[in-house]
């Protein structure tokens, strides 16, 4: 009798433990719909309003915007790889043949690993990003006007390759 | 007993795995149409910006009154730009459109030019006229594309999503594949020759060679003493040399060097230039930890730095506060007048005034000794061009860099109005109103806009 009553409350354990982990799942994947996911940054580091006088408007929210593509996809590289990341970006926001906006440049669909994979949402480590972002909204551009960057240790479009290469830093090759 | 027991575990375990596959497979659903609804809205937007500006265009051709014109072709600039904003937001994993947008951003460029020129009361040409007859034909071509699509996209109810599934099987585009003709219209519009006109997307600026890079090419080995003379300048504390020289192949060719600081954490790259040997760039990302300097003392190291390299008559033009660093940026002046294209950067350690970043690819673009006119307005008209409301607070001589590529000789006019601070700069010959920038001012510094 008592073998058959642990067994039942084996099983009514399991049961409930199977329920409420699928609800679980079903709440939380819902939850991370990415239409309800559209949370700010909400680090607290110091404002950079930044100025040549020509250029683009700068604010605080481009800032936000840059820092967080820079540390997801210039992640481990040399300070004045993510200076050339934020650049690249920047450059792109003033070609023809890009979004006219530091936004849609970065949604732009398929342009950025980081953004097709989530990364961007879960990057930590933003301190020298922020500051990589900064220097590239002050005008300084390692990649003399690059539009393209990419990793040539692994496998990436042929089409890519057709590029000029400008120059080489840490693990990106910078082109036009 | 027992295999009732395990009958039961399978079973529940199997209903888990049923309930939890549907329940992903919704949510997929859910996911996968909001973002559908996303691709589709932008593809008919597409479509349907594209056939406005080729309409607007017809009707910008059709018009007998100069000031009309410039109301189709503002409308152009905007609709032209917006269809650019909507093919860049199209999931085209495989096929490259940046021919496509780039007409659709210099067509709407030039449509803007045209209505800057006659706004300025310059008459449109024949050669304008052609070459927004040949905008139109293309524009046609390109929305007759778009229409086919658009027909077999609504008859196979096809879905962008799907295409995105399908990517870890890239397959060329087939012929009958419904998004094709992305493809011939980027082959057409590939072929196009380059346009030369007055706006900033104009294929002339981008052959642009620098001006102000003098002298003669030097070596590799000479190039790296420049780097250190340099780095002796702009530092207090050694550094130790790591790494060999790159080669960067940019608009300005140079050779560029790694150092480690000693006591700092953080490498500096200087780039110095082939042809010359100046400095270019550098970059000290070493942490600041306190601020010991004020703005006043780091503006005047940065000037004494600058003199030492040699750079004379440089004078500070705006300044801002990036974390505890200082970014300082001076202009070239010539017999009083602000050269603004030649501009340095520099950046300022607030904590022992180091030189913690060197930028000068402005200047080395831009920087030559200019035969300066005589302006044809005296500072009293010039001022009396600015809107009345406006009170007038200084006035000096400044060159100022076009979005056209070309350079202005203006009056820069600091005035306020509603509390607001602005600098107008009025055309010194023709006494045009060549731009207005609103100063905002931010505890960190001033930006102008």
């Amino acid at each position: 009798m008592e073998k058959q009553s642990f067994k039942l409350t084996a099983i009514g354990i399991i049961v409930a433990a199977l329920i409420v982990t699928t609800l679980y799942l079903g709440v939380e994947n819902l939850a991370n719909n990415p239409a309800k996911k559209s949370r700010t940054s909400v680090e607290n580091l110091e404002t950079a309003p930044v100025q040549t006088g020509w250029e683009l408007v700068r604010r605080e929210d481009e800032v936000n915007l840059l820092t967080r593509v820079i540390a997801a996809e210039a992640m481990g590289e040399p300070y004045e790889g993510q200076v050339a990341v934020a650049a690249v970006l920047l450059n792109r926001v003033r070609h023809a043949s890009f979004p006219n906006t530091i936004s849609s440049v970065i949604y732009q669909p398929h342009a950025f690993e980081s953004v097709s994979n989530g990364l961007i949402w879960r990057v930590t480590n933003l301190a020298s990003a922020r500051k990589a972002a900064m220097d590239a909204l002050n005008g300084w551009d390692p990649t003399y006007g690059c539009l393209y960057f990419w990793n040539p240790y692994k496998p990436v479009s042929k089409w890519i390759w057709t590029r000029r290469i400008v120059r080489q830093i840490g693990n990106h090759v910078f082109g036009i | 007993m027992r295999n009732w027991f395990y009958g039961i575990m399978g079973l529940l375990l199997l209903t888990w795995v049923v309930s939890y596959g549907y329940i992903e497979r919704t949510n997929r659903e859910v996911m996968a149409n909001a973002l559908e609804a996303d691709y589709q809205r932008e593809f008919y937007n597409l479509v349907s910006h594209v056939e406005q500006t080729r309409v607007l265009l017809g009707k910008s051709l059709a018009s007998g009154s100069p000031r009309h014109n410039i109301l189709y072709l503002t409308e152009i600039w905007n609709r032209a730009s917006d269809a650019s904003v909507s093919l860049a937001q199209l999931p085209l994993t495989d096929i490259n459109t940046s021919a496509s947008r780039k007409f659709l951003t210099q067509l709407g460029d030039y449509a803007y030019s045209l209505a800057h020129a006659e706004a300025n009361g310059r008459e449109l040409t024949e050669q304008d006229y052609q070459n927004l007859e040949d905008f139109y034909d293309e524009l046609g071509k390109f929305s007759e594309d778009l229409h086919e699509m658009a027909s077999r996209v609504y008859d196979d109810n096809y879905r962008f999503t799907d295409s995105m599934l399908r990517r870890g099987m890239r397959t060329a585009i087939a012929a009958n594949d419904h998004l094709s003709n992305f493809v011939d219209i980027e082959r057409r519009l590939q072929g196009l020759p380059s346009l030369i006109y007055d706006g900033p997307f104009s294929d002339h600026l981008e052959l642009i060679e620098p001006r102000g890079l003098t002298g003669s090419q030097i070596s590799q080995a000479s190039a790296e003493s420049k780097a250190k003379e340099f780095l002796e300048k702009s530092r207090k504390q050694g550094y130790v040399e790591v790494g060999s020289a790159d080669q960067v192949n940019g608009k300005i060719k140079a050779y560029s060097f790694t150092f480690d600081p000693q006591n700092s954490g953080g490498l500096i790259t200087i780039d110095i230039s082939k042809k010359g040997g100046h400095p270019i760039t550098m970059l000290n990302s070493r942490p600041v930890e306190n601020v010991v300097l004020s703005q006043e003392e780091a503006s005047r190291k940065g000037k004494e730095f600058l003199e030492s390299l040699g750079y004379k008559n440089m004078v500070e033009t705006y300044t801002v506060r990036q974390q505890n660093s200082q970014v300082i940026s001076y202009a070239y002046q010539q017999d009083e007048v602000i050269i603004y294209p030649d501009l340095i950067k520099l950046k300022i350690a607030l904590d022992n005034g180091e030189i913690i970043g060197f930028e000068s690819f402005g200047y080395l673009m831009a920087h030559h000794e200019r035969e300066l006119p005589e302006p044809e307005l005296t500072p009293e008209e010039a001022k009396a061009k600015v809107n009345s409301r406006v009170q007038v607070e200084g006035i000096r001589k400044a060159v100022i860099p076009m979005l056209n590529g070309k350079e202005a000789f203006t009056y820069e006019i600091n005035g306020k109005l509603n509390g607001e601070q602005y600098l107008i700069y009025i055309n010194a010959l023709t006494g045009d109103e060549e731009n207005i920038l609103q100063v905002v001012s931010q505890p960190e510094g001033k930006l102008a806009i």
